[in-house]
């Protein structure tokens, strides 16, 4: 008797698989390194690995869409997408943490190998093509996390963040967890395009599907009960209202560059999660969800805005300002069409973009044993620091979504797609909202630049990286702002699996 | 034995882990020790297991049956890390109540 092994498309994961040697070989190589070496070339070998990872995503762009490892991943440009997306997101990351190695005594080679884990989850997240391979991409992601946001642990705010983010975070998982058996149960199948058949989809990219029921005999009771904590538990990754409560103290406690990581590589996972979940399992029952991820974006958006103008700490304020951000970002989802979920995409850059941004200049000026993260502290900035103040001002602009910044044309195609879609109504919550918002961006705008400064402040250099980052996503805000055109044809080629 | 059924009907498994899954969740909300609302997540994880359980037995397939030990490695994952959270919290603190771990306000 001969025994075959099954053929296996490593090509498909190549981008995870990368990522993963990246993390061990960080590991290994602190090992072997002298005791006060210096710590860069751990940094560059996490940036190269990732290199290689983004290397091989761009390369397999343009290969025709297809299941891998008995149906478990997707190999399709979407994958793709959020994978440049999230290793761009991590190199940014570990551009910062140059900083921060110097100043809070990290030790490197395990914050390395956790972001390169981490990263992992994410785009397995964005590659899931069943709902287990969601539940493990979220736990490889948040178990990672977890350590990260702890990792100061001389700061007694990072480890009270880390116990506060894992009891609520695991919390999460279990109703999560509760949702996929539950659609497990009224389906027989965890396969999202088997639970799409299931319940009268048709067409998509679809594996075997032997053990799900016949369609149509699905218990629909049973379903939206899965489905309505599937919401709960993605929501939680998201730091959607009303499961949001965890997500300021987090940001605030977290080392400065985990923040920038969690706030936009977690949360666009935890959408490229959603989008997929909900567009090519739950597209039939669309009516019965949209209706819930509406009311829960009208939620977020009001809570994170009205919040975030009472903040006096510059994290906290972008920690509610983040959650504003996943508000506008859900509206995409409830449109549940291909220009929703093109404009998703259009979003999740726009947002990584300026939100990386802004998190470079508040890194840039915080120092050793003072993160100088009050909003008081940015007075009178734009004398002390014009080339900083100014950066900043763009990235508050394009927060607001002010025209002509990237931040504008995100919130123009997620708002025009909900219209398109008949939620007019939730677009117009959408923008007033955002109005709102403009007085908390600009209040830091107006700090920095007719304020005068308090007290005489050290004057110390930003970091070359952290400046480096600030200057190119600047860039990049109005350049993008202004001709969103390729941006948006990958988007759209990205999401040709919606219908 | 007379008077009782072969079988344990799925509905009665999936009952119970509700049951479980209500008394964990209610465990999280209402207790102050970190540890004991650990344990309390992890109840709500095994309740889930035996949703999963039940279900895979009611289809007569394995798939249901192996997502379990990827859970239960999941949460021996969770456990590693949430204890090495909590004796860095308690070594701080000399406290393990989340109410003495306020320092953010929430």
């Amino acid at each position: 008797m001969t025994f075959a092994l099954p053929s296996l498309d490593w090509w498909a994961i190549a981008p995870m698989l990368v990522l993963t040697l990246t993390g061990c070989a960080t590991l290994v190589a602190d090992l072997l390194r002298a005791e006060d070496a210096n710590r860069e070339p751990l940094a560059w070998m996490t940036v190269a690995g990732i290199a290689i990872s983004a290397g091989v995503a761009i390369a397999s762009w343009g290969e025709a869409p297809r299941l891998a490892f008995s149906d478990m991943v997707y190999s399709d440009p979407f994958t793709q997408f959020f994978t440049v997306l999230f290793v761009s997101v991590t190199a940014v990351t570990v551009l910062f943490s140059f900083e921060q190695l110097g100043r809070e005594d990290f030790h490197p080679a395990e914050f390395y190998t956790l972001i390169a884990f981490s990263t992992v989850g994410m785009v397995l997240m964005a590659a899931a093509a069943d709902l287990v391979m969601v539940f493990l991409g979220v736990e490889l992601l948040s178990i990672c996390l977890y350590i990260l946001t702890g990792f100061s642990r001389r700061r007694m705010e990072s480890e009270e963040s880390a116990i506060k983010y894992l009891l609520l975070g695991a919390f999460a998982s279990a109703f999560l967890l509760y949702g996929v058996a539950l659609v497990y149960g009224s389906t027989g199948s965890t396969n999202l395009s088997c639970v799409g058949l299931a319940i009268g989809a048709s067409g998509g990219l679809a594996g075997a599907c032997d053990g799900a029921v016949a369609a149509g005999t699905a218990s629909k009771a049973v379903l939206l009960a899965g489905v309505g904590l599937l919401i709960v538990g993605l929501g939680f990754k998201a730091a959607l209202v009303p499961f949001h409560s965890w997500a300021p103290d987090v940001y605030e406690g977290a080392p400065t560059s985990i923040t920038a990581y969690m706030s936009v590589g977690a949360k666009a996972a935890a959408f490229a999660a959603l989008l997929r979940v909900f567009l090519v399992a739950f597209p039939t029952i669309s009516p019965d969800w949209s209706v819930v991820l509406a009311i829960v974006a009208t939620l977020t958006m009001v809570t994170g805005n009205a919040v975030a103008l009472l903040q006096k700490n510059i994290k906290r304020m972008l920690g509610y300002s983040s959650i504003a951000h996943a508000g506008y970002i859900l509206v995409a989802i409830v449109s549940a069409s291909h220009v929703g979920a093109t404009s998703l995409l259009v979003y999740a850059v726009a947002y990584a973009v300026m939100n990386m941004g802004a998190f470079a200049v508040v890194m840039a000026l915080g120092q050793a044993g003072n993160e100088r993260t009050l909003i008081t502290d940015y007075a009178g900035l734009s004398r002390r620091q014009p080339l900083l103040a100014a950066l900043m001002a763009a990235f508050m602009l394009s927060l607001a979504g002010i025209p002509p910044t990237f931040g504008f044309v995100g919130k123009f195609y997620v708002f025009s797609a909900a219209v398109e879609s008949g939620f007019a109504w939730l677009a117009l919550i959408g923008l007033l909202s955002s109005v709102a918002s403009v007085y908390y961006y600009l209040r830091v705008v107006h700090q920095m630049y007719m304020v005068a400064p308090v007290g005489e402040a050290a004057e110390h250099v930003p970091g070359r990286w952290l400046s480096l980052v600030a200057v190119v996503a600047c860039g990049a805000v109005f350049l993008l702002g202004l001709f969103p055109g390729g941006v948006v044809a990958v988007a759209n080629a990205s999401t040709m699996f919606v219908k | 034995m007379p008077g009782l059924p072969e079988t344990v009907p799925t509905e009665a498994y999936l009952a119970l882990s509700a049951v479980l899954f209500g008394i964990g969740a209610i465990g999280v909300v209402l207790r102050k020790s970190a540890l004991t609302m650990f344990m309390s997540i992890e109840l709500m994880l095994n309740a889930v297991n035996l949703t999963l359980v039940a279900f895979a037995r009611q289809f007569g397939r394995l798939d249901g049956q192996v997502i379990v030990f990827f859970v239960m490695a999941v949460a021996a994952a969770e456990v590693a890390v949430g204890l090495a959270i909590i004796v860095d919290i308690f070594r701080s603190r000399r406290s393990v109540d989340i109410d003495d771990v306020s320092w953010l306000r929430g």
